[in-house]
């Protein structure tokens, strides 16, 4: 194979699993809500976004991973940005001063040799065998075989975005989604309007949000800590919001509702401005 | 309140042991530059844009930069030698209305020390009761400084350090227009309004408006106020996440060796 390691490799795509489902001949590791990376430390670091762009432009702050990932290694990841113990994606979004992350779930390129014809089951030992630097941003996933359900559980009672599925005797798929991977979510994605806002005895702000501009109540959130209503000089509102959701009540009320991403109609670019559709979906 | 200056004060053949107090506060509103991704305050690093290295304090010298483009290096030895002399050497006594105020620098209070209280209340009456203020040269952060010593509200020294009269760019000084003739009508009308918006000197009168304006606006931001962010932490954070799903994986199935 003559692909370089240096350069772009598309990532492989997983389908969305029609019910969680427990096997021994599949690997389970918590699906982190980020942007998909592909990380080569093969001359120098580069890391690319699931279309091939430099996210280390966007995430300045990932240059140490140079440090942390072994040279002559390609590995596939997520950037999450982390908030109070958390993945965010609104903080990735927005690129706030949150530490970003990267947690590496599969080992394309190694001593220097691929290894995309080589099972997942391998190359997750590849991965495991790294010298990956300790205590860095670069992060090793871990993960379980056989017990799907009983993780994916645990991951939706963690808040988490839900459970990646690989089958561990396929071979690594560049740009291709197919169903050996499958991905099982906790949570629904759902787009609403801010119908109102208010300010906290904390001095917070909480958004009202609704199906429609002036709709029934749906939900309240947090406003995100970067929006002040005071500084955007009353022009940016409507507000859409994209809320990631449990379930909803019979009332129609939002369980477990918080921020995915958010945008000020008419002030395009203020939010809109991080790598377009980058998500491992 | 912390000194920023210790030594003597020497009239004639006496010595009095004296610190030196800033006597305003600072007006700037400090600011840092911090790195937006993460928080943490921006370090300056100097670097040599030619040979593309950063450079610590043993890599460099002082030079006098010459017009026509080469430098004189300048040793240790150049600098200052007096620099550990703290006296504040009293040269002249002048009236104080003649010293310029252009030429005033920052305010100091000056503040006596252990033995030297009478000298220092000898000097305060006596500067008061000639109306006199004394002319000074001092080392003050390694650089030499001319200052007026003088009594303020008839108990206490304060030390203004000056600017060196040669210093002073003579360009001002030519600044004049064509010749102008002005009626004695508009001179009475100028004189008037100046009149009408005479009083006397209240310092309570002139706040520092803009500088109230930015700490309230500092104070309504506080909520957006942020940690600098350490990845080590975050790091942890998550393997802590990720081990925490594994062993509650392991109790439900009640064999951890399915675990790897």
């Amino acid at each position: 194979m003559n692909r370089d390691p240096a350069e772009f490799i598309p990532p492989m795509l997983g389908v969305t699993a029609k019910a969680p489902f427990d096997s021994e001949d599949w690997w389970f590791e918590v699906k982190w809500d980020g942007y998909r990376a592909i990380i080569s430390n093969v001359s120098e670091l580069k890391i690319f976004s699931r279309r091939g762009e430099n996210l280390l432009k966007w995430f300045p702050d990932l240059a140490p991973l140079g440090e942390s990932l072994p040279r002559g290694t390609v590995v596939d990841a997520e950037v999450v940005a982390w908030d109070n113990g958390a993945p965010s994606f609104a903080a990735l979004q927005s690129r706030s001063s949150m530490p970003h992350l990267a947690i590496a779930f599969d080992c394309l390129f190694s001593d220097g040799q691929w290894h995309l014809h080589e099972p997942f089951r391998r190359r997750r030992e590849y991965l495991e065998n790294l010298k990956v630097k300790e205590r860095s941003a670069l992060i090793v996933s871990q993960g379980v075989t056989g017990n799907g359900i009983d993780l994916f559980q645990a991951a939706r009672a963690a808040q988490l975005e839900g459970v990646m599925a690989k089958l561990r005797s396929s071979r690594y798929w560049p740009g291709k989604r197919v169903e050996y991977w499958q991905k099982f979510l906790s949570m629904r994605r759902e787009w609403f309007f801010v119908s109102g806002i208010a300010k906290l005895p904390t001095g917070n702000w909480q958004w009202g949000l609704g199906e429609e501009p002036d709709g029934p109540l749906v939900a309240k959130v947090m406003a995100p800590f970067d929006w002040n209503p005071e500084l955007s000089h009353g022009s940016t509102r409507p507000l859409r919001v994209e809320v990631e959701y449990r379930e909803r009540t019979k009332e129609g009320r939002l369980r477990h509702a918080r921020i995915r991403r958010w945008r000020s109609v008419g002030v395009q670019g203020d939010h809109g401005q991080a790598p377009p559709s980058d998500r491992l979906s | 309140m912390r000194s920023m200056y210790k030594g003597v004060l020497g009239f004639g053949l006496v010595s009095i042991p004296i610190q030196l107090y800033k006597a305003f506060d600072e007006e700037r509103i400090e600011k840092h530059w911090v790195h937006t991704a993460c928080g943490t305050r921006v370090r300056y690093q100097k670097m040599c844009p030619v040979c593309q290295v950063t450079l610590s304090s043993e890599d460099m010298t002082k030079a006098f930069p010459l017009p026509d483009g080469r430098y004189v290096p300048l040793t240790t030895e150049s600098e200052s030698p007096t620099d550990l002399d703290h006296t504040i050497t009293i040269l002249n006594f002048h009236p104080l209305q003649e010293v310029d105020p252009a030429f005033y620098q920052q305010s100091y209070w000056v503040k006596p020390q252990a033995g030297g209280h009478k000298p220092y209340r000898l000097l305060v009456e006596a500067m008061d009761s000639v109306g006199q203020v004394a002319l000074a040269q001092m080392m003050l952060r390694s650089k030499s400084q001319l200052a007026v010593v003088r009594p303020f509200n008839h108990a206490i020294l304060m030390l203004h350090g000056m600017h060196y009269p040669e210093s002073l760019r003579s360009e001002g000084t030519e600044i004049t227009g064509p010749s102008i003739t002005i009626s004695d009508a508009e001179r009475e009308m100028a004189v008037r309004l100046i009149q009408q918006m005479a009083g006397p000197f209240i310092p309570e009168q002139y706040p520092n408006q803009e500088r109230r304006r930015l700490l309230e606006e500092i104070e309504r931001l506080m909520p957006s106020a942020r940690t600098p962010t350490l990845p080590i932490q975050a790091s942890d954070e998550v393997m802590d996440l990720m081990a925490q799903l594994r062993e509650s994986v392991a109790r439900k199935t009640g064999r951890g060796q399915g675990v790897s």
